[in-house]
């Protein structure tokens, strides 16, 4: 298939949503990530940035507008079809690392595409973990270091191939040498294996790396949704 | 199992498991207990009421002078108390006479050795009278009373056949010497010469005890009768009833130590030598607290024609109390039966609360688990995959709770047995019958499961959006 003809990774039109008996509107009017595209979104805190990648993932549903991953609206998606198309097609960062305790470093990579239904795949998740330089695979996951921790997360994010990774502050509790390697391994893994990358974070200092950084505007965050609706 | 890269729906329950340790090892045990309790209330149910019925042996009637005939038949067959009142040995004779007897059989019972029941019987006894329905009593070693010894001598009226039960605990062989207490001394334990191993040294008579001192219980009025040495003749073969724990001594054996006392009493014969013989007995001495009776029956039926009219006929004497014991145990277990369902009910309330115990257990664990959960919803997990995995948990705690608790019922069933048998006499075969392990089991894990679906459904409606956010 021509390049030109694929999907885009992500397509968000005239979104809008708001939190039951809030006025708080989140809006985003539009936004596309081309395939492989590596995007920041800035934001102050309580703009609605982990709102608007919940939205992405499915599972929050929005007030107006669409969202389409790879092509595929999804939140025309129900129940088991949509956690299903979220574990194939998404891969998630957060802040806090968010891996299941009790399970060894390995473990958590595999509980993706077991999750997913997708045939797990050990090679696959050695050769993740290796890249990002987790020796010891089969330590539990509360014996590594917070660093550590972050690159089993964004193993676990990139082990079923994912068309798009969502990052909500993924450097936020790593000290600024630790933020740099995980910024350095999301964004060559992603790039290795494929993935488009939307990033969201208030740190200016993520700026640089990203050859395309969008505001996501708090003017229209403030706008309650009766009003900016004309 | 990490490094071999293998990882399926159960690795994520068990190490679920594993990492609330303590709280899975609280709840499996509080399973265990209840699964434990409720088998072994009704497995000690049914195997004690089958127990009591086998325990009245092969009579139609028992006559007693007992205020009521249940009492006749817990004191004069289950060897309760002492009979508050004898019967005189003409009325025995009188009610001997007065029907169709396959046998009438007297008994006096008032004397103990060692706490156990020492019952005054006539010979007959052995041959007539069927301990169990299916088992008449059989000798382990010896002779039963009243047969000449081997080499020709007769038999005295101070010999003594022991049941098994008591033969066991004191370790009696024939030839052993016992000396009697009369009534039941408080002291549970042995009286201080109370037993004189065979071709050891006897008392001399009414020399080195004195009568009134060594040997009396002053609470209870209780003493031995060292006047009078019983010599073991038998040992019988168990009957599991409780006549395993009593002591079978000649009526009229019985009726001189009485005598004794009578004329000690008097003072006619002041703690000098053993006196009262049978010369001595006066009618009041000849007295019988019980009458075991079976009228004869026809060939294939143990229930005899004439029953109903010989016990209506015998009610018409206000002097003595009539029962059959069959009907008497079916009644008392109808009193019982109550008290039973209120521990069953109590069992199933533990069960219960034990059910609740699991609910708290992984409801406790839901703030974990609610990470975990949405977690596993963001990696594409159904709401239906995370309820099986909640599911699949409380299950497993119900099956190991269960299985364990079959054990601990088969452990405590096997010490209850062991405990009723030495303390009561009472054979109860603890027989764990599959179907009720089965149910039991069964129901502990559909429970954990009941108890599993609330923070499952709580899983199920898990807000991921809002459990992912930044934590601390």
């Amino acid at each position: 298939m021509p390049p030109a003809l694929a999907p885009p990774a992500l397509l968000v039109r005239n979104l809008a949503f708001t939190y039951p008996a809030s006025s708080w509107t989140l809006r985003v009017p539009e936004l596309t990530l081309a395939p492989r595209e590596q995007l920041l979104m800035q934001a102050t805190s309580g703009a609605g940035k982990s709102t608007l990648l919940s939205l992405i993932a499915g599972l929050l549903e929005p007030a107006e507008g669409s969202i389409e991953v790879q092509g595929t609206r999804i939140h025309a998606l129900r129940g088991a079809a949509r956690d299903r198309f979220r574990g194939r097609t998404l891969g998630m960062v957060f802040q806090t690392h968010h891996l299941i305790s009790g399970l060894s470093a390995l473990e958590n990579v595999l509980a993706a595409p077991l999750m997913a239904s997708l045939p797990v795949s050990a090679a696959r998740a050695h050769e993740l973990l290796s890249q990002l330089g987790i020796v010891r695979v089969s330590a539990k996951i509360d014996d590594l270091s917070v660093g550590q921790q972050q690159r089993v997360a964004i193993a676990r994010a990139l082990v079923c191939n994912p068309a798009l990774v969502l990052a909500d502050e993924p450097t936020a509790s790593l000290d600024p040498a630790n933020a740099q390697a995980a910024m350095d391994l999301l964004q060559q893994s992603c790039q290795a294996a494929g993935a488009a990358l939307l990033c969201v974070s208030h740190d200016p200092a993520m700026a640089h790396r990203f050859a395309r950084v969008e505001p996501l505007a708090a003017d229209a965050a403030a706008q309650p949704l009766a009003g900016a609706t004309p | 199992m990490s490094t071999a890269g293998s990882i399926s729906d159960m690795t994520l329950v068990l190490r679920g498991m594993r990492t609330r340790g303590l709280s899975t090892i609280i709840t499996i045990l509080s399973v265990a207990l209840a699964v434990a309790l409720v088998l072994v209330l009704l497995t000690l149910r049914d195997s004690g009421k089958r127990t009591f019925e086998r325990g009245t042996g092969d009579m139609h009637l028992l006559v007693t002078a007992d205020a009521s005939p249940l009492t006749g038949v817990l004191n004069s067959i289950f060897f309760a108390s002492t009979p508050p009142r004898a019967l005189p040995h003409t009325k025995f004779q009188a009610i001997a006479e007065s029907a169709p007897w396959s046998y009438a059989l007297p008994l006096a019972f008032g004397d103990s050795w060692r706490s156990a029941p020492v019952v005054g019987v006539t010979a007959d006894l052995f041959a007539s009278f069927r301990p169990a329905p299916d088992a008449p009593f059989a000798l382990r070693t010896g002779r039963f009373l009243g047969v000449p010894e081997a080499n020709g001598a007769p038999a005295t009226n101070f010999e003594v056949v022991v049941g098994s039960a008591v033969a066991q605990r004191a370790n009696l062989r024939v030839g052993d010497t016992l000396f009697i207490t009369h009534g039941f001394s408080r002291s549970a334990g042995e009286i201080a010469g109370d037993l004189v191993r065979a071709g050891g040294r006897l008392p001399t008579p009414g020399g080195d005890h004195d009568h009134d001192h060594s040997g009396h219980d002053s609470g209870t009025g209780a003493h031995v009768h060292f006047d009078y040495g019983f010599r073991v003749v038998g040992i019988l073969e168990s009957t599991a009833t409780p006549h395993d724990r009593a002591l079978f001594i000649p009526l009229q054996g019985a009726w001189i130590m009485h005598a004794q006392d009578r004329l000690a009493k008097q003072n006619l014969q002041p703690q000098v030598g053993p006196v009262a013989t049978e010369q001595d007995l006066l009618e009041s001495d000849k007295l019988v607290t019980a009458i075991y009776a079976r009228l004869i029956t026809r060939e294939g039926s143990d229930v005899p024609a004439n029953l109903q009219a010989v016990f209506d006929q015998l009610r018409r004497d206000p002097t003595i109390t009539i029962s059959q014991p069959t009907q008497q145990i079916g009644q008392l277990f109808t009193i019982v039966d109550g008290v039973h369902r209120l521990f069953v009910a109590m069992a199933i309330v533990v069960m219960l609360s034990s059910g609740v115990g699991i609910l708290l257990a992984l409801y406790n664990s839901m703030h974990e688990r609610r990470r975990q959960v949405a977690i596993l919803r963001v990696l594409g997990a159904t709401k239906a995959r995370i309820l099986s995995l909640v599911l699949a948990e409380s299950a497993l705690l119900g099956i190991a709770g269960g299985a364990l608790g079959v054990v601990l019922a088969l452990g405590g069933a096997l010490l209850t047995s062991g405990l009723l048998r030495s303390r009561f006499g009472l054979v109860i075969a603890p027989q764990l019958d599959a179907r009720v392990i089965v149910i039991v089991v069964a129901s502990a894990v559909l429970l954990a499961c009941l108890a599993g679906l609330l923070p499952a459904l709580a899983a199920y409606r898990v807000s991921v959006a809002k459990h992912l956010r930044p934590v601390g």
